[in-house]
C-alpha cells in the first residue's frame, strides 16, 4: 500500500498537465490519441527489446565459437540495451507519424 | 501498430502488478535447509570490477564460504572466480579468506571457468581426485537450481548453500521489478541450458 504512494506526485503532476492543456484550449480527444501513441511506443520498445537481446545473444555465441576470447552472455541484459531500445521505438514511432502527415 | 499499442497496454499492466503487488515475493526460492558437513565447499564465481574490487554478490558469497568453513562444515574451501584483466576473482576471494584466518592448505581456486557448466566440469576435475565428491555448494538463491543441475550432472552430490535466498521482502516497487528481472534472467539461462543439453 505504501508503494502505491509513489504514484500520487505522478497523478497530481498528470492532474496539473491536463488542466493546463485543456485551459490552452488542447481537446480531450487529443489526449486520447496521445495515450495511444505512448502505448504504441512502449509496445514497440517490446518488440525492440526481444530482438536485440535475441540478436545480442546470437552475436555473443558467434563471438564465442569464432575467438579465444569471451563474452557474457549477461552483457545483453544490460538496462543500457533497454534504453537503447526505448530510443528506437520513439523514433520510429515518429517517422511513421511524419509520413502518415505528409502522404495522409 | 494496434498489435504495438496493445503489447504495450499488457506490458505496462504486467509492470505495474510486478511492482505494486506482492507477486514477485512468490518467486522468492524456499529457503534452503541447514547446511551438513561435506567434503568441499564450492563458492561459484560472481563478478568482479577490473580493478580487483569484487561486487557486493561477489563478496557476499565468498564470505558465507568462509562461514561454512569456520563453522567446520567442509575440510577444504574452493574459491572460483575468472580472472578480468590482472586479477582472478577466485584468486581476490583466495587472499581474503587467509587474511580471515582460513589456513592456505584448506584453500582452492579456480579461476578457469566462465560459465556455470564450465565451473562444474572444472570442480569434478579439481575435487574428484582428491576423493571430494559432496560439495556445499554456494551461489545465490535464483542460479542454485542450475548450478546444482550441472554440478549432479558431473557426478557430484550437492547440498545448497544460497546466497541471499531470504531476501527481506521488499515494498520498494524498484526492488520487486529488480527480483522479478533476476527471475527471468535465470529463467532464460535455464531454457539456453536445457537446448544446450538436448543438442549434446
Amino acid at each position: 500500500m505504501d508503494a502505491l504512494f509513489l504514484l500520487l506526485p505522478a497523478v497530481l503532476t498528470s492532474a496539473g498537465a491536463w488542466l493546463l492543456g485543456r485551459r490552452r484550449g488542447r481537446s480531450a480527444g487529443g489526449l486520447r490519441i496521445a495515450v495511444a501513441r505512448l502505448l504504441e511506443c512502449v509496445g514497440l520498445t517490446v518488440v525492440f527489446a526481444v530482438l536485440n537481446t535475441a540478436l545480442g545473444a546470437a552475436l555473443t555465441l558467434l563471438a564465442r565459437a569464432l575467438s579465444q576470447g569471451f563474452v557474457s552472455l549477461y552483457m545483453v541484459t544490460d538496462s543500457v540495451l533497454l534504453g537503447i531500445s526505448a530510443l528506437q521505438a520513439v523514433a520510429l514511432r515518429w517517422w511513421w507519424a511524419s509520413v502518415a502527415e505528409r502522404d495522409p | 501498430m494496434t498489435f504495438c499499442r496493445w503489447l504495450g497496454a499488457a506490458t505496462l499492466l504486467a509492470l505495474g502488478v510486478l511492482a505494486f503487488t506482492p507477486l514477485t515475493d512468490l518467486l522468492q526460492p524456499e529457503p534452503p535447509p541447514p547446511p551438513r558437513p561435506a567434503d568441499a565447499i564450492v563458492v561459484l564465481g560472481s563478478y568482479m570490477g577490473v580493478d580487483g574490487m569484487l561486487s557486493a554478490a561477489s563478496l557476499q558469497r565468498a564470505v558465507q564460504g568462509i562461514q561454512l568453513y569456520r563453522r567446520g562444515l567442509a575440510p577444504l574451501l574452493v574459491m572460483a572466480g575468472a580472472r578480468l584483466g590482472p586479477l582472478a576473482e577466485a584468486e581476490v576471494r583466495a587472499q581474503l579468506a587467509r587474511d580471515l584466518g582460513i589456513p592456505a592448505e584448506a584453500l582452492l581456486t579456480d579461476a578457469g571457468g566462465r560459465t556455470t557448466r564450465d565451473e562444474a566440469w572444472r570442480m569434478w576435475r579439481l575435487l574428484e581426485p582428491r576423493g571430494a565428491r559432496h560439495v556445499l555448494l554456494v551461489t545465490s538463491g535464483e542460479h542454485m537450481l542450475r548450478a546444482r543441475q550441472q554440478f549432479e550432472r558431473e557426478g557430484f552430490t550437492v547440498t545448497p548453500s544460497p546466497v541471499g535466498s531470504v531476501r527481506p521482502q521488499s515494498i520498494r516497487p524498484e526492488d520487486r521489478l529488480g527480483q522479478a528481472r533476476r527471475w527471468a534472467q535465470e529463467l532464460a539461462a535455464r531454457v539456453f541450458y536445457r537446448a544446450a543439453a538436448a543438442r549434446g
